[in-house]
């Protein structure tokens, strides 16, 4: 793994124009929501609720095959893989088949269909553009919606001319001649046509085929056969259902308002007026689906519509590319179906995700995505044990106390070369990556001997997690001080971390053991009309999103609700705020967005805050992670610190280019990753302002 | 064969507009706002336009064959193929396309089709209605001669009444889920919307028209007709 990921980020032209494609298409998305006038929250919930019903009741798929069977169609349910191609074996040689012609299908290669009948002699001819340039080239997609996009025109022009054995000139309009002379008689001649459905549709037993480039409308009306295979997680009920799902397939997948042509097959037509013995055959396929809707922690995974949305923004799929960050499924939502469906052995890409938590943000199916890459990282750190860096980053918390206890001397281990380097060897801890300093003496200890001031507004329990307790008490200090001006009583509960670390190395259970701790303290609190708040985007998100789910019942949910970032928490009282700047003002602060916080509020309040301060505020972002990814990016090697500085580079080059005289995050760890990339100093927006009446 | 429309129970799904009748919108859907008509028609025209169909309006039933040829002649071609036009407008497609090779698929031997369709360089057909706000057009075949006709050649013509307009994909599905239910299960159409020429990004994310499909999708949007 390690020597691919070393191989993308140190050739990147292996990966190609990717991430280019992946801002185009977050981009594109972003404008057809807009233009649409997409009500995305309650999109997100129709297309949810439809999915879950088609994904999770099993009487959908039998009355779908009923209906398809009342139009003259012939259904087959394929348990496996295996089954499915020695079906679509058998209708090639009872047709005389040597070869099918086939439109885009990823069902179709979760299957390895095209192995299955070449390993008996029959053609499998793709016909999607980019499906077909993959298997020219014998390679594997790279992007679920451009699947040969590390592809350069050069290259496919050089590969074509070769296979076809005539000159093709690389400019993309040669290149599509070509392809559209060398299939044309390929499709006239094909007796039996594959291709995939988007949807089922039980009520009238029909599929629903989108294709942009055409190729599906000749698959299905050409040949004398016409098979569709379909995952028995992908039919719906009414047509009604299939609404939001073919405005979702295209505004995810491409940003187009509709797929160019999208196809609604009840049956075989005539041609001509006669009918000639046309047949179609619905294979529906289970392979690992019943199994994964019995598990509670994959059912989910059922309910991707396959828009590739996730992909486009997955700050490491960016970097290594599909055919590491992959196996047959690419991307974030390859990784639970890759371990459910050809098992946890092909899954070891899960290591990969740096849990940044994006792809489950921008998921029109509201997919936790994470969560189940957890779940994956936990099952395989079962079978193949646990990395030392990963190990001691778990232990963060007691290093971290033991640290301040010594902090002098701690601090002057950590700068020196020697010793980093004996770190890095021990305990894979990137000797580059500057680690920050130990307080002497930590936030707790700092505010036992204060006065208590009286809450006239409310009550609040301050969250300090790591860095605002062990590494910078002085801004958790200003935090409290401000919430006491705003009126709040302020306590530091007798909480441990967040623990963000055991979710991201896949130690489930000691993360519900931590939060269950952190729960029972906090949760009595909320009783007493305490709300939580905190200065660490990272703390929030699990209090607020990941706590629910380690800790099942409505003690974590109750927390949850009353957890905020302490700058939306203190938006409300803002007004009365004598805030002044502390620096200049008459720059722009550059201000990079944790992804943590774009699960929260991304940012919003923070930057209200630096306005209000007289600042001008500019968010720098690529729209994905920055890299470091909470301690991933201390990790030494091409699994840490390389792939972390790669992500990083992107959005290093905005900042140097935005020409922003300042940089603020709320993250404590982006801080780090910002000030390694960009070599200067990375305030937090606390530090950018004074209370008047104050030092 | 059954002849597209007379089967489609649009009046009774009530959710097409006729654009000839302005002042009367026929229903409002799921509570959503329904737009005024020369609305919708105009942001049907704006989609086409944006996703590279060419649309063309056929004000009077006199300047429709000018249409129709100017825009086979643009593509210099000879040879075309017409299928599932209402039987009225099939006199003017032929004279206005004259001197041309023009094979109307419902009159060929079934064994033609499929060749008359790969030799032909435009394909006339027809749509029962469009979707306005996603520039699509709605193709209901019950006979497969409509879909290659409108696949295989570079070009595709299709005509339709102006006014047929749903708003968007998801009146479309009430239509057209009413139309599926509507016909018996030996029966069902298939429904293809069809919104610009055939297109790819396959190829370093350049967005290219006419992979498989045609190249050139033309929109005639019969000003004057009400449908069959
Ligand atoms: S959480 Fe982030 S890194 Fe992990 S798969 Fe999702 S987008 Fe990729
Ligand atoms: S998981 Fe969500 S974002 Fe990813 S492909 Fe599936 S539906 Fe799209």
């Amino acid at each position: 793994m390690a020597t691919e990921v070393r191989r993308s980020i140190e050739e990147p032209e292996r990966v190609g124009k990717l991430w280019e494609a992946m801002e185009r298409g977050r981009a594109n998305r972003a404008a057809t929501i807009e233009k649409a006038g997409l009500d995305l929250p309650a999109f997100r919930d129709r297309v949810r609720s439809i999915k879950e019903t088609a994904a999770q009741d099993p009487t959908i798929a039998e009355a779908f095959a009923e209906a398809v069977r009342t139009n003259g169609g012939r259904v087959f349910f394929a348990a496996t893989g295996r089954e499915a191609v020695q079906y679509l074996l058998d209708v090639c040689r009872a047709n005389g088949a040597e070869f099918l012609v086939k439109s885009k299908s990823l069902t179709s290669e979760e299957i390895e269909l095209n192995q299955g009948l070449a390993a008996e002699g029959i053609r499998a001819i793709e016909t999607d553009l980019g499906e077909l340039l993959c298997q020219v080239a014998g390679e594997k997609p790279s992007h679920l919606v451009f699947p040969a996009i590390h592809m350069t025109s050069d290259r496919i022009a050089r590969m074509l001319t070769e296979a076809y054995g005539e000159p093709i000139a690389p400019e993309p309009s040669s290149i599509l001649s070509a392809v559209r002379a060398r299939l044309r008689p390929q499709f006239l001649d094909a007796k039996v046509g594959v291709t995939g459905a988007n949807i089922g549709v039980a009520e009238t037993g029909s599929i629903v085929v989108e294709t942009n480039e055409g190729n599906g409308r000749l698959v299905t009306s050409v040949p004398r056969v016409h098979v569709a295979l379909i995952g028995l997680e992908k039919i719906v009920r009414r047509w009604e259902d299939a609404a939001d799902l073919v405005r979702g397939h295209a505004i995810s997948a491409t940003g187009q308002r509709m797929t160019v042509y999208v196809s609604l097959l009840s049956r075989r037509l005539p041609v001509g007026g006669d009918p000639a013995d046309r047949e179609f055959h619905v294979v529906i396929l289970d392979n690992g689906r019943t199994r994964m809707r019995a598990d509670p922690s994959f059912r989910d995974a059922l309910n991707c519509i396959r828009c590739g949305a996730c992909m486009n923004v997955c700050p490491t799929y960016g970097v290594t590319g599909g055919h590491v960050f992959g196996h047959i499924y690419p991307g974030p939502i390859g990784i639970p179906w890759t371990a459910k469906v050809h098992g946890l052995e092909e899954a070891s890409f899960a290591h990969l995700c740096v849990s940044c938590g994006l792809c489950h943000e921008i998921c029109p199916v509201d997919i936790d995505i994470p969560w189940m890459i957890a779940k994956v990282k936990e099952q395989d750190v079962e079978v193949h044990g646990q990395p030392t860096a990963e190990r001691f980053f778990m232990a963060s918390e007691a290093f971290a106390k033991v640290a301040c206890l010594a902090a002098p001397l701690a601090n002057g281990f950590l700068r020196t070369g020697p010793a980093r380097i004996l770190m890095e060897r021990i305990l894979g801890v990137d000797r580059r990556r500057t680690l920050p300093p130990f307080a002497r003496r930590t936030l707790r200890s700092r505010v036992r001997n204060r006065r208590a001031t009286e809450g006239r507004v409310g009550k609040v329990a301050f969250f300090p997690d790591l860095y605002a307790e062990y590494n910078n008490p002085d801004l958790g200090l200003k935090a409290i001080e401000i919430l006491e001006r705003l009126g709040y009583a302020v306590l530091i509960p007798n909480v441990r971390w967040s623990g963000m670390p055991y979710v991201s190395y896949g130690q489930l259970g000691k993360a519900s053991a931590l939060a269950a701790v952190n729960l029972r303290v906090l949760g009595p609190l909320v009783d007493q009309g305490y709300d939580i708040v905190s200065t660490e985007p990272t703390a929030v998100y699990m209090l607020r999103k990941v706590y629910p789910k380690l800790v099942e019942g409505d003690l974590a949910t109750t927390v949850g609700t009353h957890s905020y970032g302490f700058f939306e928490f203190i938006e409300r009282g803002i007004a009365g705020l004598p805030l002044r700047p502390s620096r200049d003002v008459a720059g722009v602060v550059g201000f990079h967005i944790p992804c943590h916080d774009r699960a929260l509020s991304s940012g919003a309040p923070a930057m209200r805050f630096l306005e209000r301060a007289s600042y001008r505020v500019r968010v720098v972002e690529t729209g994905t992670c920055c890299g470091i990814a909470g301690t991933f990016g201390m990790k030494s090697g091409w699994l840490g610190y390389e792939l972390s500085m790669a992500v990083g580079e992107k959005l290093f080059e905005q900042f140097r280019q935005s020409g922003c005289d300042l940089v603020a995050t709320e993250s404590s760890v982006c801080t780090l990753q910002l000030g390694d990339g960009l070599g200067r100093t990375i305030l937090h927006p606390l530090d950018l302002v004074r209370l008047e009446g104050t030092g | 064969m059954t002849s597209a429309g007379d089967n489609l129970g649009l009046a009774r799904c009530g959710l097409v507009r006729e654009a000839h009748k302005p002042s009367r919108v026929t229903s409002s859907i799921g509570g959503g706002t329904v737009l005024s008509e020369p609305e919708l028609s105009d942001r049907f025209k704006a989609a086409l336009l944006e996703l590279k169909a060419e649309p063309h309006s056929a004000t009077r039933r006199e300047n429709t064959p000018d249409i129709l040829r100017s825009v086979v002649e643009g593509h210099q071609a000879n040879r075309v193929v017409v299928a599932n036009l209402p039987a009225e407008l099939r006199a003017m497609v032929s004279g206005a396309l004259k001197g041309r090779s023009v094979q109307f698929l419902e009159d060929l031997p079934s064994k033609d089709v499929l060749g008359a369709c790969a030799a032909a360089e435009v394909g006339v057909t027809w749509a029962e209605f469009a979707i306005a706000e996603d520039g699509a057009i709605v193709e209901v075949a019950h006979d497969d001669m409509v879909r290659l006709a409108a696949s295989l050649p570079i070009v595709h013509v299709v005509l339709l009444p102006a006014g047929r307009l749903v708003r968007d994909v998801g009146e479309a599905m009430t239509v057209v889920g009413g139309i599926l239910r509507a016909s018996g299960p030996g029966e069902r159409p298939t429904v293809t919307f069809i919104s610009g020429p055939s297109r790819t990004g396959d190829i370093e994310l350049r967005l290219l028209y006419g992979v498989h499909g045609p190249h050139s999708l033309h929109v005639v949007l019969l000003d004057w007709y009400v449908g069959r």
